[in-house]
C-alpha cells in the first residue's frame, strides 16, 4: 500500500480509530480515576476537616463514577 | 480547698487564650480550628494554627481551567474549518467532548487537591508539615515545639509584598531537617505566633 492510499483509509475510517481511542482512554481514565479517589480518601483519613473533607471525598468518588459511566457508554453505544 | 491552689499560676499564650474559629474548605490561615483533627493526635493536643498556601497561589491553574472550557466553544466556533479533514459521528462527538469535560474536571479537583492538602499545623505540642507534591507523592514531617530554635520569613518579590505572602521556615535544632511553610499568608503573623508558643509570649 502506498503512502498515498494508506493516508486516505486512515481518513476514510477515522471514525473507527476515534472510537477505538476513545474507549482505550476512557478504560485508562476510569483507573487514574479510582486511584485518585482512594488517594483523597487516604489524605483525608490523615488530616480531617469536618465539612470539606466528605464534600472533597463525594467529589472524587463521583469523578470516578462519572469516568466508569463514561466508558460504559463509550463500549455499548459506540 | 476549692478552685485554684493559692499561688499557682495559670500561664496561657496569646493564640491558646483566642476563641475558636471554623476553617472553611477555602480557608488558608486559621487561628484555633475546631474543626481539624490529624492523624494520630494526641486527646490533650490542640491545634493552635492551620496553614495553607495563599489563596492567590490558585490563580494561574484557575486561569488555565477557564481557558479548557472554553477550548470546546472556540473548536465549535471554527467547525466549518475543520470539517473538511475530521467528519465524526454525532455519538462519537458527543462522547470525546463528555470525555473532555470530564478529563477538565478531574484536573480542577487535582489542582484542588494539592492545594487543600498541603497544609501546615501548629499544635500545642509540635509543628506537623503535610506535603502533597502529586496524586501518588506525599511527605509528612514533624517535630516537637521544644526542638524548634528559630522561625524566620522571607517575602522576596512585588507580589509577594502586595499579597502579604511569603515563606516561613522554621528551624530546628541540630540535625533535624528545618520546616517550610511555603507561600504562607501573613506571614510575620505566623512567625509571632510559633515564637509565642516556643519562647512564650512576648
Amino acid at each position: 500500500m502506498d503512502p498515498i492510499s494508506f493516508m486516505s483509509s486512515l481518513f476514510a475510517s477515522q471514525d473507527v480509530i476515534f472510537r477505538f481511542a476513545l474507549v482505550i482512554l476512557s478504560a485508562f481514565y476510569g483507573l487514574f480515576a479510582l486511584i485518585v479517589a482512594i488517594q483523597i480518601g487516604n489524605l483525608n483519613r490523615i488530616i480531617k476537616q469536618v465539612g470539606a473533607s466528605a464534600v472533597l471525598n463525594f467529589l472524587a468518588v463521583l469523578h470516578f463514577f462519572a469516568a466508569l459511566a463514561l466508558l460504559a457508554l463509550a463500549v455499548l453505544f459506540l | 480547698m476549692s478552685g485554684n491552689l493559692e499561688g499557682e499560676f495559670v500561664i496561657k499564650n496569646e493564640s491558646q487564650s483566642e476563641p475558636k474559629h471554623s476553617a472553611h474548605f477555602y480557608s488558608n490561615l486559621v487561628l484555633n480550628p475546631n474543626n481539624v483533627t490529624f492523624e494520630n493526635q494526641d486527646t490533650d493536643e490542640e491545634i493552635v494554627l492551620l496553614v495553607r498556601r495563599d489563596l492567590i497561589t490558585n490563580v494561574p491553574w484557575i486561569i488555565f481551567a477557564i481557558i479548557l472550557i472554553l477550548v470546546p466553544l472556540l473548536i465549535n466556533s471554527l467547525s466549518s474549518f475543520f470539517t473538511p479533514f475530521f467528519n465524526f459521528s454525532s455519538g462519537v462527538q458527543l462522547i470525546g467532548f463528555l470525555f473532555y469535560y470530564l478529563i477538565v474536571f478531574g484536573y480542577i479537583l487535582i489542582q484542588f487537591t494539592l492545594w487543600y492538602f498541603n497544609v501546615g499545623l501548629v499544635t500545642t505540642k509540635r509543628i506537623v508539615d503535610f506535603n502533597v507534591l502529586g496524586v501518588l507523592s506525599k511527605q509528612i514531617s514533624e517535630t516537637k515545639l521544644n526542638l524548634v530554635e528559630d522561625v524566620t520569613y522571607s517575602q522576596v518579590g512585588s507580589i509577594r509584598s502586595v499579597f502579604d505572602y511569603g515563606d516561613v521556615t522554621i528551624q530546628t535544632a541540630g540535625t533535624q531537617e528545618n520546616f517550610e511553610f511555603d507561600r504562607a499568608p501573613e506571614p510575620a503573623r505566623i512567625v509571632h505566633i510559633i515564637g509565642d508558643l516556643i519562647g512564650g509570649p512576648r
